[in-house]
């Protein structure tokens, strides 16, 4: 006890001093969780919205909302509604509301190809009003790289076996090649023989018969011309003739009207 | 022995029978290519495409001047006339008319003269320009004794004559109708008709004017000439209507509307339109 009560001056004020330095102290962390409130926006004014999707994947509380890249609030807390579906709350700084319109939509989509889960605000046409507090916004999700690969694959694998269809008739058609050119070569063959005999006739023969037919027609116009002159018979036959045009001497002669 | 009677009179039949007919000359190469110049030119008329007609009563009257065939001359100057008419050369149609009418070498016949001075009468007259008209329809007559145009001549006479005295047109056209019935002209004929209807009509003569109008029109219906036959109706129409049977008069209207409509004379339609509306009960 002796001890306690010791006069010794440097415990002169002791407990002034303790209780100034644990107000300090306290004062100090004080400032501390302010000045970290006010760099995580703990103290800026929000807006709440909601998002109603039919399953809460891939979204969790805390997770970032961004617009055109730029955090602006945060996930607040996801709940079940009465018909099973999942209500987002997102809290959203309220300074850029301005650009959050009726018409913006919020879309579930990863930064980069593994990067985190976002939720990106879409900016809105300037002629919308901005969202009301607690409004209801348009949500989707876009499809992730597993979907992407999924529907992928749903489209090529028909493609896949058409082209190994398309593989099995070629070597049918393939195999029956041989034949078929055999066959045109032979036809080809025919055909030049065929020529080549036309080319004679046509040398010789065709001239001829031309000429012939030629001599047989002049003939049998001559015959047919002397009989078409000769009575009785020319008397049925109209001569050739030039012919006068008519001038009327009651209607005056004009071209006849178009229909 | 009988046999051989007979069938030396057949022989002598056959042969003496032979002896009636006689071969036509056959035509040189010339007059062959002429002629078919000439049928190319009236078919390229007959479908309207003048500008080609032109051309080929051109290539026909080349050949006739290369072997001075006088008459092949005269009907494609003639020809040619009638072509420059439809493509609106008018000063063209008279030139190709003078050449037959002033050229003295080769020297044309009186009744191709004739022709050629009617028809540059005719053309005076459907220009208004009477007093030429009647100048040339003299020299035709002058130059006509007994030629092929003397029945139009009298038609034309008639024509001329027909506004301001019906009796000398009714006289011409009498002759005329006796010309052209006997020259075989149903064309001319029918135009004679109407003429000495259009006569009568004019002295007021209804009853008679329309027996005229009737005998037109039975010979324009076998010429099958479309404006004929309707101006034969308005004729038929006018003169029944005068006569107070307007009733009749309608249907002839209506008939002649109907003829003009089929031949796309619209000219022709509105006029019996017109008259339909006048006379219609």
């Amino acid at each position: 006890m002796a001890i306690l009560h010791d006069d010794d001056a440097r415990f002169k004020g002791l407990e002034k001093k303790i209780g100034f330095f644990v107000i300090i102290a306290l004062l100090g962390i004080v400032l501390t969780v302010i000045a970290v409130g006010i760099q995580q926006d703990v103290f800026s004014p929000k807006t709440r919205l909601f998002i109603v999707t039919d399953s809460g994947q891939d979204i969790s509380e805390g997770m970032e909302v961004k617009l055109r890249g730029f955090n602006i609030g945060k996930v607040e807390k996801l709940e079940l509604t009465d018909d099973a579906r999942v209500k987002v709350t997102l809290s959203i700084l309220r300074s850029h509301m301005q650009w959050v319109k009726s018409d913006s939509k919020a879309r579930l989509l990863k930064e980069g190809v593994i990067g985190a889960n976002i939720i990106e605000i879409t900016l809105g046409s300037e002629k919308e009003k901005p969202l009301e507090h607690n409004a209801l916004i348009a949500f989707e999700r876009e499809r992730g790289l597993g979907q992407v690969v999924d529907q992928l694959y749903a489209e090529v694998i028909p493609l896949i076996d058409d082209l190994k269809r398309v593989a099995r008739r070629a070597d049918t058609l393939l195999a029956g090649l041989p034949a078929t050119q055999q066959k045109l070569d032979d036809t080809l063959t025919s055909a030049k023989k065929n020529f080549e005999n036309l080319e004679k006739v046509t040398a010789s023969d065709l001239p001829a018969m031309t000429r012939k037919g030629r001599e047989t027609l002049e003939g049998a116009k001559k015959v047919v011309d002397s009989v078409s002159r000769t009575w009785p018979i020319s008397s049925n036959i109209k001569e050739p003739r030039t012919e006068t045009l008519p001038v009327d001497s009651y209607v005056p002669d004009q071209a006849p009207k178009q229909k | 022995m009988r046999g051989n009677f007979v069938t030396i009179f057949f022989l002598m039949l056959a042969v003496l029978t032979a002896g009636c007919g006689s071969n036509p000359p056959a035509l040189t190469e010339q007059q062959e290519t002429a002629i078919q110049f000439n049928q190319r030119g009236e078919a390229a008329f007959r479908r309207g495409d003048y500008a080609q007609a032109l051309q080929e009563y051109q290539g026909a009257l080349s050949i006739h001047r290369s072997v001075e065939n006088v008459a092949g001359i005269a009907t494609e100057l003639l020809n040619l006339s009638v072509v420059d008419r439809r493509l609106g050369d008018k000063a063209a149609a008279q030139a190709a008319l003078d050449q037959i009418l002033m050229e003295r070498s080769p020297a044309f016949s009186a009744d191709q003269k004739a022709e050629a001075a009617y028809r540059k009468a005719g053309y005076y007259l459907d220009d208004g320009n009477e007093a030429e008209a009647r100048s040339w329809l003299n020299k035709a007559l002058e130059c006509c004794h007994g030629c092929g145009a003397e029945g139009r001549l009298y038609n034309l006479m008639a024509r001329m004559a027909l506004a301001g005295q019906p009796q000398d047109a009714m006289n011409h056209a009498r002759r005329a109708l006796a010309l052209n019935r006997n020259a075989g002209d149903k064309n001319e004929e029918a135009n004679s008709h109407r003429l000495i209807a259009d006569a009568l009509f004019n002295s007021d003569d209804f009853k008679t004017a329309e027996q005229s109008y009737d005998d037109a029109l039975r010979l324009d219906k076998e010429s099958g000439a479309a404006a004929k036959i309707a101006l034969d109706l308005m004729g038929l129409g006018r003169s029944v209507a005068r006569q107070g049977r307007r009733t009749e008069a309608v249907e002839y209207f209506q008939r002649a509307y109907s003829v003009s409509e089929g031949a796309g004379d619209a000219k022709a339609m509105d006029a019996a339109a017109a008259e339909i509306k006048k006379v219609a009960p």
